[in-house]
């Protein structure tokens, strides 16, 4: 079946940020010039973008039972930051660090900080998580960060990240990939 | 001027170029009343707004993810680019009522190497809303802890009434295996619900084994069933393999005190440092010497 859209004007235009230019309007919509004036609307259509000015963490080398994390100031936490118009929610999940320990696990934590140094608050610390927290799955997506601002000057974040290598773990490098997915608040 | 050369190179060795990934999608939003039977295109624009090519996944998720055909499922995009794709939307007879929440998301790609990374994406919001009946009953299931096997697992089962009908409604709750095998059933009682009213029930459950499990809720109220169901896994850790290496950790980076040209350039620098720094008187009478 091939119906036709309520919205064939699409609906999504609501979401944008609607700017209204509004022209000088004389009596009869003439001004003294005898000029036809009236109202123009522009649409700046909503965008959500969201770029990591840090993307990696190096926590070096570590030996079984042994932590470090990103809360002091080395190594640097990961960094977000919302570069649409509009608001942001932000999930997180990653595929497991260690072999013997698979995420949600107390040896991989993270948890959303304002951004130091840097430009403030910009989120809502209410609903955030901002105490460390287990790493969700990979197939777990959780959100963690919310009403990131989309203000020049206040839009980002911080994420930090805290490593436990558990008793028994295996020997070798480890990796893990974060991934944080922002969508309209 | 050596010194300036030499302290430069240090710098250099000392400095990871860190590129920001950036991935951005327009609309943030579609919303759109439920049709049977619905059937359109729709656009959107992907666009990489940062300083590097990014090689970018495209997906559809959520409630109706399985509605939804994407023009395309991977894209590169040199720097500054922006790219149209169309997805089509070819809903059912009929959708569960409220509001359906699916995703066209557009994520990087993973890098390889690199010790703890993180990639982003973003996703655009694509909203039908389904019209409730006269009467209805929203169930949702949330799981409090991870499964474990032998250990407790908690869930809470809330009812909710959208409708203006005030309604009288009895739960019950369910865990099935793989095999759609009921294992436990409870009677989780009744409550009457006036429009926005909600109401929370909890609910333990031993985990026997690891295996795939499946949480069954149900509203029963005036002659109509509402169902919501959760799959859920107790997974088995992964055996270790065992290696012979000591260091549980390896930087990703290298390391640059590896290099014997570390060194070499560290005491160049020491050396013009004591040369600059030495009295010049001294060194006019060492000279003299």
């Amino acid at each position: 079946m091939k119906a036709q859209s309520k919205n064939s004007m699409p609906a999504y235009a609501l979401a944008g940020v609607t700017a209204i230019v509004v022209a000088v309007i004389a009596i009869a919509g003439l001004n003294a010039l005898g000029m036809v004036s009236g109202t123009a609307t522009v649409t700046v259509q909503s965008s959500v973008a969201i770029s990591m000015p840090v993307n990696s963490i190096n926590f070096g080398t570590l030996y079984e039972g042994g932590t470090n994390n990103t809360l002091g100031t080395v190594p640097v936490p990961f960094k977000v930051q919302n570069d649409g118009n509009v608001k942001l929610n932000v999930t997180i999940n990653a595929t497991n660090i260690f072999t013997s320990a698979p995420n949600p696990v107390s040896n991989y934590q993270y948890m959303a900080n304002v951004s130091v140094p840097g430009e403030g608050t910009c989120f809502d610390i209410t609903q955030s998580t901002t105490t460390l927290t287990n790493m969700p799955a990979s197939n777990n997506p959780t959100k963690f960060l919310t009403y990131l601002n989309d203000t020049n000057g206040c839009d980002d974040a911080e994420i930090e990240v805290q490593v436990t290598v558990p008793v028994g773990e295996s020997a070798g490098a480890k990796t893990s990939t974060v991934t944080l997915i922002g969508s309209q608040a | 001027m050596k010194t300036v050369l030499a302290a430069s190179a240090i710098l250099a060795f000392l400095t990871v170029p860190i590129l920001a990934a950036a991935v951005g999608m327009s609309p943030a939003r579609m919303e759109l009343n439920f049709q049977p039977g619905f059937e359109q295109d729709y656009t959107f624009q992907v666009f990489n707004n940062d300083g590097k090519t990014l090689d970018i996944r495209l997906y559809a998720s959520g409630d109706l993810a399985e509605y939804i055909t994407l023009s395309q499922s991977n894209v590169t995009l040199a720097i500054g680019e922006t790219k149209t794709f169309s997805f089509h939307v070819k809903l059912p007879q009929s959708l569960e009522p409220g509001k359906r929440d699916t995703r066209i998301g557009a994520v990087e790609m993973v890098p390889p190497g690199a010790a703890v990374a993180a990639v982003s994406g973003v996703e655009m919001q694509f909203w039908v809303y389904v019209p409730y009946p006269e009467k209805y009953i929203a169930v949702d299931i949330a799981t409090i802890n991870v499964p474990k096997p032998n250990r407790t697992m908690n869930f809470t089962v809330t009812l909710t009434n959208p409708v203006n009908a005030s309604i009288d409604t009895t739960a019950d709750f369910e865990i099935q295996d793989a095999n759609n095998t009921t294992l436990d059933r409870f009677e989780l009682g009744g409550a009457f619900l006036k429009k926005n009213e909600f109401k929370t029930f909890p609910v333990s459950w031993i985990v026997p084994a690891y295996g795939d499990y499946k949480a069954v809720a149900r509203a029963n109220y005036a002659g109509q069933t509402t169902r919501k169901e959760v799959r859920f896994g107790a997974a088995e850790p992964q055996t270790q393999q065992p290696q012979p290496q000591p260091a549980v950790q390896q930087p990703a980076q290298p390391d640059m005190w590896q290099s014997p040209y570390t060194y070499i350039i560290a005491l160049l620098i020491i050396a013009i440092i004591a040369v600059a720094l030495w009295p010049e008187k001294k060194r006019r009478s060492t000279y003299a010497e």
